[in-house]
């Protein structure tokens, strides 16, 4: 059995220890005594406290001081049922980043309850609130162990944010590293067409006068630039280990097409990864204030309640037959 | 220590009046009346109305003037005894010691008494016989102090017996004021001695240190609780009241004596013969 507020419990064994000790201090008369010069004796009150020894109302003693414990058991909120220890986290780790697995194997506790899920934090989210209800804690720590990719934050997010009632401890891990070697570039000579001013690439729209060749259609692969008006401007096919990279935009020989130029040099083969959350954004959905999340009485809390009203109905039937020994 | 040993240890002492005593039958006890025994004590002119028998006649030769041979008589005193018997005499309840010490000391006063041959006795008639020490005795020990007595009812019957005697009375004096009072008024009033024998129990004058709900064995209704600075208290009122009843009874002409009941009697006994 444990308890919600053993303090009731230490502090209702403190008021039964004052009820013996006034049961042993009791005010009664003292024991008659025949004294011929009792009339020297100044008046005064015949009741005096005297201390014994022994209590003299047993039963009724130990009826005060089971009404006592009783109450005090019941107001310390007694669980039949096991629960987990005090201080209960659920650790949400993102499997999608493999070595964030291996890196929060030691920042797992025993007691810790694990919840996997993949990329997104509403998941992650759903989970732990899932997790909540399954537990008899009242008081749970969420712990989020991702990568935080922008990609990680969708539509929902904030709203479940919203719903988890604390602070939430976000460790970061480091993303996997990508599983392509180099690419093989084909960079296509771009003499006519239109001119148009900006390409996306990886989410970042570089503004330049770029030239882009009129009908022109790509072999199968996956885009990895797009035109303004979403038409593609690079495909990627993997080969191998690396990949072959089929580049249809005239760069002009500005500043911004030399950098843009060497993005696409740079960039290494693989789908497009988005970019990590900023500190400032992970610290704000992490919130401020103190991690431990406070619920409402779980489901499983009704059994505890019907014990706590049991014990206070013995106690207050106790509390009766004291009034009718005493009667 | 039994009645017989204590009788045994009081034999030879003596308790000669404090004074004169009237005229009466020969006793040991020095009379007012001058008569013509054979202890010579002075010489007197003679005056008209002597008897002419009493005129030293050898001291007439050698003086040619008459002088009467004087010479003190020895009467008899009546001893009688006044015994508190109200229930603070029964005190504590388990020995009685307070009654039997007053017994004790008032059949040890009488057996003096007796031995000098004058009668004694306690609330009758004062008896000289032999047997009369024996008689007391068996009195006295059918006695079971209770109740309330009235001690100067008890003192005047006794003076009522006899004209002019000794008088001792043995009691705690716990009676209520107004007796007290009237009785020191009847000791005045009494021609002969008075003694007063004040028992006082050891249990009186040192209570038990635990506290205790006291309780007057001739008024029920008087309970107090002995406590903690009540004892105090308790104290130095019974040493006040002890000190007044012994300026009382001197200021009433009588002999006070106050003892307690772990004094040995035969000591008490002493004490009492020898007081002022």
């Amino acid at each position: 059995m444990t308890l919600a507020a053993p303090g009731f419990l230490v502090a209702a064994f403190a008021v039964a220890a004052v009820a013996v000790a006034l049961h042993l201090l009791v005010l009664r008369p003292p024991p008659a005594w025949r004294l011929p010069t009792a009339r020297f004796v100044p008046p005064a009150a015949s009741l005096v406290r005297r201390r014994e020894t022994w209590p003299q109302d047993r039963a009724l003693l130990a009826l005060r001081v089971a009404t006592i414990l009783l109450a005090g058991l019941a107001f310390a909120g007694p669980a039949l049922s096991a629960r987990p220890a005090r201080g209960t986290r659920i650790v949400a780790v993102d499997t999608s980043a493999a070595t964030a697995q291996d890196s929060t194997a030691h920042y797992l506790r025993r007691s810790d309850l694990r919840i996997p899920f993949v990329g997104s934090l509403s998941a992650a989210l759903v989970g732990a609130r899932r997790s909540v209800a399954q537990l008899r804690e009242d008081s749970v720590e969420l712990v989020i162990v991702s990568p935080f990719a922008t990609s990680a934050v969708d539509a929902a997010t904030a709203a479940l944010r919203a719903q988890w009632p604390a602070a939430i401890r976000t460790v970061r891990v480091a993303r996997p590293p990508t599983s392509v070697g180099h690419p093989a570039f084909s960079w296509l000579s771009v003499t006519g067409g239109d001119t148009i001013g900006a390409v996306i690439m990886d989410g970042v729209v570089t503004v330049a006068p770029f030239r882009r060749p009129r009908n022109y259609h790509f072999r199968e692969g996956a885009v990895i630039a797009r035109w303004v008006d979403g038409t593609p401007a690079a495909v990627e096919r993997p080969v191998l280990e690396n990949c072959a990279r089929e580049i249809a935009i005239g760069i002009p020989n500005t500043r911004a097409g030399e950098q843009f130029r060497a993005a696409m040099t740079n960039r290494p083969c693989g789908p497009p990864r988005s970019p990590a959350m900023s500190d400032s954004a992970v610290r704000a959905f992490a919130g401020t204030g103190s991690p431990a999340a406070k619920f409402g009485p779980s489901q499983n809390a009704s059994d505890d309640r019907t014990l706590m009203a049991t014990l206070l109905v013995l106690a207050c039937a106790l509390a009766a037959a004291e009034w009718v020994i005493r009667r | 220590m039994t009645d017989a040993s204590l009788l045994d240890l009081v034999r030879g002492v003596r308790w000669p009046a404090k004074r004169r005593v009237p005229a009466a039958a020969h006793g040991v006890h020095r009379s007012r009346r001058r008569g013509a025994a054979a202890e010579f004590t002075e010489y007197r002119p003679y005056a008209q109305g002597d008897d002419p028998r009493r005129i030293d006649w050898k001291l007439l030769a050698r003086s040619d003037r008459a002088f009467v041979r004087l010479s003190d008589d020895h009467a008899l005193l009546p001893t009688m005894f006044v015994l508190d018997t109200s229930a603070s005499m029964a005190f504590p309840v388990d020995t009685f010691a307070k009654w039997q010490h007053a017994r004790r000391l008032a059949l040890a006063l009488a057996s003096i008494a007796h031995a000098a041959g004058d009668p004694v006795g306690i609330g009758s008639t004062p008896r000289t016989r032999r047997s009369i020490i024996a008689e007391l005795a068996d009195s006295l020990s059918d006695i079971k102090p209770s109740g309330t007595v009235s001690l100067e009812r008890k003192l005047s019957d006794t003076v009522a017996m006899t004209r002019e005697a000794r008088l001792v009375i043995v009691s705690d004096f716990l009676t209520d004021p107004e007796d007290l009072a009237a009785t020191l008024a009847g000791a005045r009033a009494v021609a002969g001695e008075v003694y007063a024998i004040h028992i006082v129990a050891a249990e009186e004058l040192a209570p038990p240190m635990r506290d205790v709900s006291v309780e007057d064995p001739e008024d029920p209704t008087l309970r107090r609780p002995l406590v903690g600075s009540a004892r105090a208290t308790y104290d130095r009122e019974f040493a006040a009241w002890r000190a007044g009843v012994a300026r009382d009874w001197r200021a009433a002409g009588a002999s006070y004596v106050m003892t307690t009941t772990d004094e040995p009697a035969e000591h008490a006994v002493r004490r009492i013969v020898a007081s002022p």
